[in-house]
């Protein structure tokens, strides 16, 4: 029991609340770890299937569109998507390692471990990671839509508003992410100033 | 894959005699959904066994099993975040937010254990693990040593517990205390 402090009625009520006990033998474990890491391998998460629907759309729209500067819209968008793809894989890879290393150090301080996932998450949403999207997804779509505007000149003012509604789209991503990324810096200056003494 | 060392086996088989309800509590306290919860307990089971591998006996064995399995809790809140639209809470905050049955003091234990897994699901990862750590009977030292956070912020932050669970739960004077 805590020496600070007197017995406490809700840690009473706390360790002796019903549980059902979860049991798992020795052998079920390994033929788990067996199942799971096969699985671990299969996985894929959801961005990817974004990613490479959107690479298959755009392979079918270069030879679909005969226009110059379509085509080269569709190739920069399947170059962004690709590269979209490789920091998806990435961010999981790194990802999948600090699970890993949850799992396998016990010698990690929780906050230790807390801190980097918050690092990880950080990362994905500024500074290089968010503006090489940005800079790469851009063009592509754009290239597209003038060379659209090209071939169908009467459908300008179409085309012209779906630039814009890509454009803003994309620029409202910046002040998102970077909202994000500083809510996850928040929690990790509070989890290094626990980490100090007071 | 290894079949596991005799002593990697003794010492899960050590570890679960010795925290598996701990274990369960914590995984209730993470994890609202059964089913979710059944994996995450499974999640648990299978680091700890993988993580005696590499145990150095350079901390105890309580520390080592409470490490694990915060740490693959933590991922787990982590890898939900994004289905789970509830913003998590700090102690501080949490202070101040009221309940709706805040005004009726808990009438017996089960409804005690409900609102303080109520409470705990609504903090963020750190706060959470130093209120289940507190709730499981540790001590400001031992709190420290398993979370990494300094033993004056944990006291700190073990004030702020005892007193919000005084104001939710005994405030109304009807629980023996």
């Amino acid at each position: 029991m805590s020496d600070e402090f007197s017995p406490d009625p809700a840690q009473d009520a706390w360790q002796n609340q019903n549980v059902a006990p979860f049991h798992m033998s020795l052998d079920e474990i390994r033929r788990r770890i067996k199942q799971l890491d096969k699985n671990m391998r299969k996985r894929k998460p959801i961005g990817y299937a974004i990613c490479l629907t959107g690479i298959a759309l755009n392979i079918l729209s270069f030879f679909l569109f005969p226009n110059l500067i379509q085509r080269i819209g569709c190739v920069l968008t399947v170059v962004a998507l690709g590269y979209v793809l490789y920091q998806i894989r990435l961010y999981h890879l790194n990802r999948k390692e600090a699970a890993t290393t949850a799992a396998r150090k016990g010698s990690a301080a929780s906050a230790e471990f807390y801190r980097s996932e918050l690092q990880r998450l950080r990362d994905f949403t500024c500074g290089i990671w968010l503006w090489s999207r940005l800079v790469i997804i851009v063009p592509g779509p754009l290239v597209f839509m003038i060379g659209l505007q090209i071939a169908y000149p009467k459908a300008a003012s179409i085309v012209y508003a779906e630039m814009a509604f890509f454009l803003i789209l994309a620029a409202l991503g910046i002040p998102l992410n970077l909202r994000i990324s500083r809510k996850y810096q928040r929690e990790i200056n509070e989890l290094e100033s626990l980490q100090r003494d007071q | 894959m290894s079949n596991g060392k005799p002593a990697q086996n003794d010492l899960y088989e050590q570890a679960i005699a010795a925290y598996g309800p701990a274990i369960d509590r914590l995984a209730r306290s993470y994890e609202a959904d059964s089913e979710e919860r059944q994996d995450l307990l499974q999640e648990i089971h299978l680091a700890l066994w993988r993580s005696f591998e590499g145990f150095d006996s350079r901390c105890s064995l309580r520390t080592w099993v409470y490490r694990v399995a915060h740490n693959v809790a933590t991922s787990h809140v982590i890898r939900h975040r994004r289905t789970n639209s509830r913003t998590l809470l700090s102690l501080d905050a949490l202070e101040g937010v009221q309940d709706k049955n805040d005004s009726e003091a808990a009438a017996d234990r089960h409804e005690v254990v409900q609102q303080l897994l109520t409470l705990v699901q609504r903090l963020r990862p750190i706060d959470r693990q130093i209120m289940l750590l507190y709730l499981e009977g540790m001590d400001a030292t031992s709190i420290g040593e398993i979370t990494g956070v300094s033993p004056g912020n944990v006291f700190t932050k073990m004030h702020r517990i005892k007193s919000i669970i005084a104001d939710r739960f005994w405030k109304g004077g009807r629980h023996e205390r």
